[in-house]
């Protein structure tokens, strides 16, 4: 059939699914969604916003009935996880958005996840209860104690259906070990241990332990005005406990064994790739420091997303990336101005597909970029609310450099800035993924044929 | 809300350098030195605006401090190749010059061997010049150095020396309940600074203010409270408190809010968990 020809990724096409948030013109900034993450079987996709809530959708059973409707997500829990704090001692406000959200493997009935604003991290776990006991002995129905002179008659309580209730409690919370603000966290494949960074240092913490927890990274300098590097983004090997990779302002990426030494302020391995002489600008450092890095499924690899490319790494090899692609390399002339509206410090996140043969990452005007390595192909995809009819299919969007525009084209000077799409996350086995627009989320999937 | 950086207000210079910096992007008719110059008056721009707020962003600090280093260098290894040079058509627009002798300007905007060729671009540049400032090399050491003292705070956490823990030792504790000053010199120097720049008039007074329970707030009782480790039964306790009283488990610290609500909801859900085990689901 002809259904994908002419298409960039012909193996898939990529249809809307779902759009969760409003539509109003005026955007509240505690809406702003600030992290995505799908849990390990991809049942569960969490997001947490500026206002310091989080949302959990459930994905819904497939029906034989409808069976062009592959499972939608809907609300399954809501709570608020962070709350506006003050620091009085520094006279600081601390945030409450939420910087990182990051699942637990599920070990019983009960998902936990962990979420961090800038200074403290929370574990949560979201039950479910449909059930409640009755018939308790020494309080009535209504809660209220009951005097225990006046029970003559013991009872066993029993188990009563209820409407189904999902609760979100915080089971742990780890605070008062970063002094400058969390950017990432990352869950060890031991799922006892997990790791929380800040622009200077990294900690490793026990889940069962809240008052204390290791340095294991620390690049403060004995004089800050000697500091030139600060770390940017951290993440545990998916099987391997005991390493763990950190990238920098810099362009570089660290990896580190904490079998060596307890403070791992020597790295194993170093990544970082020459820099291109004919490419060099007054912002040069700037557009390389990397905004995110993690891990391929698979352990091989790594991927790192500085201002205009994604590189994936072989960590066998450190001294240049084995594939570069280029998200939006037309804003190359355009640096000074994005400069001056700070747009060029804005950390865009990058994610692997299950597989680890397609990445994506997100871009302006509401523009995100997928990359298969192994065809080479990519794609330039928009979320909007004018393609959110129902199954309909993404039509391919292409930024016009120079020249004759073409009708579908957008121009480099026509691209709204003020629309970048940050966060996006892929189910971890199949072909759907959801995708941050400001204050809406956007999940698309794969055309069921 | 407190604590927040000043709200700029879009003022000419910034609307200028919006124009300026459009320019730059699409003309390759300004000269290298003038666009150094642009770029270096922006960054110092920034460090000034950071500056004002009460926590400036340390990933954008350091990268635009060292945007400024990476031209100051430049401009130095330029002004130890060539000899002084007097440009004589630019006027500069604002303070920061240096005047030996008489003669000599200290030119950030580039010292160029031809004085004709500055005198060409002038007419096209000229405009574009004196709207951007004059910037020595101490103006730029000092922007940076200062802005990156300021983002040396006073750690209430313990010096992360290495924490491995021993048979006897303890691990470090990590949280403190009030503001610890390292013993090393560059640490003070840092409170120092921090201090310079707060405004803390009466150290005694921001005491006062707070409720005692809220010095108290941040101790960390969650220690006590162990998820995976609770007995099977409760332990005896007088049947009034039974079930009412919620553990203090989770104090936010550094938090102004009394009442916590999923505190209550943790306990609640426990005993229901007990419960459960009890009657056998």
């Amino acid at each position: 059939s002809l259904a994908g020809f002419g298409n960039l990724m012909q193996d898939v096409l990529w249809c809307f699914s779902q759009v969760k948030g409003t539509i109003d013109i005026g955007v509240t900034e505690a809406d702003i969604i600030s992290t995505v993450e799908f849990n390990h079987t991809g049942e569960l996709l969490a997001t947490g916003d500026k206002g310091g809530r989080v949302v959990i959708f459930q994905r819904e059973q497939e029906s034989k009935n409808q069976p062009h409707r592959r499972g939608e997500y809907n609300v399954y829990s809501t709570f608020q996880s962070h709350e506006p704090e003050f620091d009085y001692l520094k006279s600081l406000e601390i945030e409450e958005k939420i910087n990182k959200i990051r699942w637990l493997p599920q070990q019983n009935a009960a998902y936990f996840l962990l979420s961090t604003n800038d200074k403290t991290v929370k574990l949560w776990k979201v039950s479910e209860r449909d059930k409640r006991p009755e018939g308790y002995n020494l309080k009535d129905e209504d809660g209220r104690l009951r005097d225990p002179s006046m029970i003559t008659v013991l009872r066993v309580p029993v188990l009563r259906p209820m409407d189904l209730m999902v609760e979100a409690t915080p089971r742990r919370v780890f605070a008062n070990a970063h002094t400058y603000h969390i950017n990432s966290i990352s869950v060890n494949s031991d799922y006892e241990t997990y790791m929380s960074a800040d622009d200077l240092r990294i900690n490793l913490w026990n889940f069962e332990i809240t008052n204390q927890s290791f340095n294991i990274v620390d690049i403060k300098p004995a004089n800050m005005e000697e500091l030139t590097e600060v770390i940017t983004a951290a993440e545990f090997h998916p099987h391997h406990c005991n390493t763990f990779v950190y990238s920098s302002s810099k362009g570089t990426i660290r990896l580190c064994d904490m079998r060596t030494s307890a403070l791992c302020d020597r790295h194993a391995k170093f990544f970082e790739e020459p820099e291109d002489p004919s490419n060099r600008s007054f912002f040069s450092e700037i557009i390389s420091s990397i905004s995110d890095v993690k891990f391929s499924h698979s352990g091989r690899y790594i991927m790192t997303r500085d201002y205009l490319t994604v590189k994936v790494w072989d960590l066998n090899m450190e001294n240049r990336p084995i594939e570069t692609y280029q998200v939006h390399d037309y804003l190359r002339s355009k640096l000074c101005s994005l400069y001056e509206n700070d747009c060029i410090f804005d950390k865009f996140e990058c994610v692997w597909n299950g597989s680890d043969s397609v990445i994506m990452t997100g871009s302006y005007n509401n523009f995100f970029r997928m990359f298969d390595r192994n065809t080479k192909r990519d794609v330039t995809l928009e979320a909007s609310r004018e393609n959110s009819k129902p199954r309909a299919i993404l039509k391919p969007r292409k930024v016009c450099v120079g020249g004759k525009r073409r009708k579908d084209e957008i121009s480099v000077d026509s691209l709204d800035f003020s629309k970048k799409i940050l966060h996006t996350a892929w189910h971890p086995s199949e072909n759907i993924i959801a995708v941050a627009a400001t204050n809406n989320l956007y999940i698309f999937q794969d055309k069921v044929n | 809300m407190l604590g927040r950086g000043l709200k700029r207000k879009l003022s000419d210079y910034e609307e200028n350098m919006a124009g300026l910096s459009s320019a730059f992007d699409s003309s390759r008719s300004l000269s290298y030195p003038l666009r150094r110059q642009l770029v270096l008056n922006m960054c110092l721009t920034k460090l000034q605006t950071y500056k004002m707020l009460v926590e400036p962003n340390l990933h954008r600090s350091v990268l635009i401090a060292n945007t400024v280093r990476q031209i100051q260098e430049e401009m130095r290894q330029e002004s130890n190749q060539q000899p002084i040079n007097v440009c004589p058509g630019i006027t500069p627009s604002t303070h920061s010059y240096v005047e030996s002798s008489g003669v000599s300007l200290q030119l950030p905007s580039g010292i160029s061997q031809q004085e004709s060729h500055c005198c060409d671009l002038r007419s096209v540049e000229d405009p574009i010049e004196n709207s951007l400032l004059i910037v020595s090399d101490d103006d730029m050491s000092s922007a940076i150095s200062s802005i990156l003292k300021d983002l040396d705070f006073v750690e209430d956490i313990s010096p992360p020396t290495c924490l491995v823990p021993t048979g006897d030792d303890q691990p470090k504790f990590p949280e403190n309940t009030g503001l610890k000053l390292e013993d090393d010199r560059q640490d003070l120097k840092g409170a120092e600074c921090v201090f310079g720049s707060f405004e803390i008039s009466n150290s005694t007074s921001y005491l006062k203010d707070l409720a005692i329970d809220d010095i108290f707030e941040d101790i960390d009782t969650s220690m006590y409270d162990s998820d995976f480790c609770c007995p099977p039964l409760m332990p005896p306790r007088p049947p009034s408190l039974a079930t009412e009283e919620p553990l203090k488990t989770f104090p936010s610290c550094n938090s102004s809010s009394a009442s916590n609500i999923q505190i209550c909801r943790a306990d609640l859900s426990e005993l229901d968990h007990i419960m459960e085990i009890l009657v056998g689901s």
